[in-house]
């Protein structure tokens, strides 16, 4: 059981890992050495808990168990991110998809 | 008593709160997608125990997440750039400028420091005992 849990938080490090090379890559990036790209992938893994573990605090105390667009946001505000020119950002430029992934043999 | 509806108003006339455009936004989130797929998003929210039931504030979380390293890493870009210009420059000659013309940049730690530092993170090694 604990090996599966291990194997497959592995398998979802990787997917973050490639996410983050899909995101150099755009920024103009060729190649990154091991370090720095343990680097990013370790900050945009704890951004993603951090937003949630606020979101989930802010929701709660409002009295909810689901969180809601006003919970993010207020988790945004919380950590000191402004994210207003997100939408700039969608549509600045075409932004790659990494590709589904294919079923075992 | 007036005064209060006065202040009312004022405030109904001023410009968009901070969460205002977000919300907006997420209305056009349905058909979006974003390169952090939703399932790698949900499992991390869901490991710091939110579990958020809607697809669009995943992918708005996803996207906000994206924009951090993107920033992050344009910086590093920037850095990068002006230190291989920086060295070229000071090798001087018509080598660098041909060099230059096709330039493959590598992220490193070099620049990566120095970038994260300008948005209040200071990053170390940790230390290392043979």
């Amino acid at each position: 059981m604990e090996q599966t849990t291990t194997q497959q938080v592995n398998v979802y490090r990787k997917m973050l890992a490639a996410s983050v090379c899909s995101i150099l890559m755009e920024s103009g990036f060729d190649t990154a050495d091991k370090e720095s790209l343990g680097t990013l992938t370790e900050m945009i893994q704890c951004f993603l808990t951090e937003v949630g573990a606020l979101s989930k605090s802010y929701c709660e105390l409002s009295g909810r168990s689901e969180p809601v667009v006003a919970d993010v946001i207020l988790a945004f505000v919380e950590m000191g991110h402004n994210f207003n020119d997100l939408m700039v950002y969608t549509k600045g430029m075409k932004h790659s998809v990494l590709p589904p992934l294919q079923p075992q043999q | 008593m007036a005064e209060a509806s006065d202040k009312m108003i004022v405030d109904d006339n001023e410009p968009a709160t901070f969460g205002q455009p977000l919300s907006n936004f997420l209305l056009q989130l349905e058909d979006y997608t974003p390169t952090i797929p939703d399932a790698v998003t949900a499992h991390f929210l869901r490991t710091s125990g939110c579990e958020a039931k809607d697809p669009r504030l995943i992918r708005l979380i996803s996207i906000a997440a994206q924009k951090f390293i993107s920033d992050i890493a344009n910086d590093a870009l920037q850095h990068c750039k002006m230190r291989s210009s920086n060295s070229s420059n000071s090798h001087g000659g018509s080598k660098g400028s041909k060099g230059s013309k096709d330039k493959r940049y590598c992220l490193t730690m070099e620049d990566l420091t120095p970038a994260l530092a300008e948005f209040g993170i200071t990053i170390k090694k940790p230390h290392y005992y043979v």
